[in-house]
């Protein structure tokens, strides 16, 4: 699992979350520091809402502490986090209207930074690539943002979700497939063929 | 990784790769946190030390800075009685 690199010696996840369970806030504070980076990226990859996956960050580490006495002391605490905050952007899409999803795709234009790398056709592919992931259907697109974005194992991601890495496998493959196909149907009509194996 | 993986891996990691929340995010979480345990009770409200030996309520007691001193307390009546 990811963790952002530090100069403090790094203590174990496990030695965190007893020290939680005292109600140690010291503790949060490091646990916060090093999955903070990645638990929101996952969030915002999967909800594409800047302020939502922040809520749902701000939310993984209230459960973390209110939740202590019930996590596993000797294994890294990622997965459980990544769990929760999966959960709860699948949530947060499923429960959003019609009209915030208008809206929000809106803003996220309007507030989208200038790039100065890459080009222009290179930026409108990337573009299109994240349109494709985001018509999938969400258990693939969390697989995909787990695996592209976050750089995780299968057997990684399969801990995350709690389900059987085949099962991963196999949502990886149709996601990929699905992406394939529609990215081959919009590139005869851009002009522009790549070679998409 | 060929080259569709790379294009989904680049398009993701253009787009959030080094996305980060800002400081508020940790600011609110210690806010939830505050609320959601509050601190410990101060020493005077569980130690009867802290009470003077009166007839009155400690609740009308206990909010004010006379706690423990027989003279401050005389003087917090007071202004009590002026309000």
């Amino acid at each position: 699992m990811e963790s952002q690199t530090s100069d403090r010696p790094d203590i174990p996840d496990g030695v965190l979350v007893a020290r939680l369970r005292r109600g140690d806030t010291a503790a949060l504070a490091e646990l916060y520091e090093k999955y903070q980076a990645p638990i929101f990226r996952t969030a915002l990859a999967i909800t594409r809402d800047p302020g939502a996956a922040e809520d749902i960050l701000q939310e993984c580490f209230i459960r973390l502490l209110t939740h202590a006495d019930r996590i596993r002391t000797d294994a890294p605490v990622g997965p459980w986090l990544y769990r929760v905050a999966i959960n709860l952007s699948c949530d947060w899409i499923n429960h959003r209207q019609r009209w915030s999803v208008l809206l929000s795709k809106l803003v996220e234009r309007w507030t989208a930074p200038l790039r100065v790398e890459g080009t222009v056709e290179e930026q409108e592919i990337q573009e299109k690539v994240r349109e494709a992931i985001r018509t999938l259907p969400l258990p693939q697109q969390v697989v995909i943002v787990l695996y592209y974005l976050e750089g995780l194992s299968l057997k990684e991601i399969a801990e995350i979700l709690e389900v059987p890495e085949g099962t991963v496998k196999s949502r990886l493959h149709y996601g990929r497939e699905a992406l394939k196909e529609r990215l081959a149907e919009w590139q005869p009509r851009r002009g522009v063929v790549y070679e998409l194996t | 990784m060929d080259a569709l993986d790379v294009l989904i891996a680049q398009s993701l990691q253009d787009r959030w790769g080094n996305a980060k929340p800002s400081p508020r995010v940790w600011r609110r979480i210690i806010q939830r946190v505050a609320s959601l345990f509050p601190p410990i009770s101060p020493a005077w409200r569980n130690n009867p030390a802290y009470y003077p030996k009166h007839p009155f309520e400690p609740i009308l007691i206990a909010p004010f800075s006379s706690a423990g001193s027989l003279l401050l307390w005389r003087y917090d009546l007071l202004l009590m009685r002026v309000a």
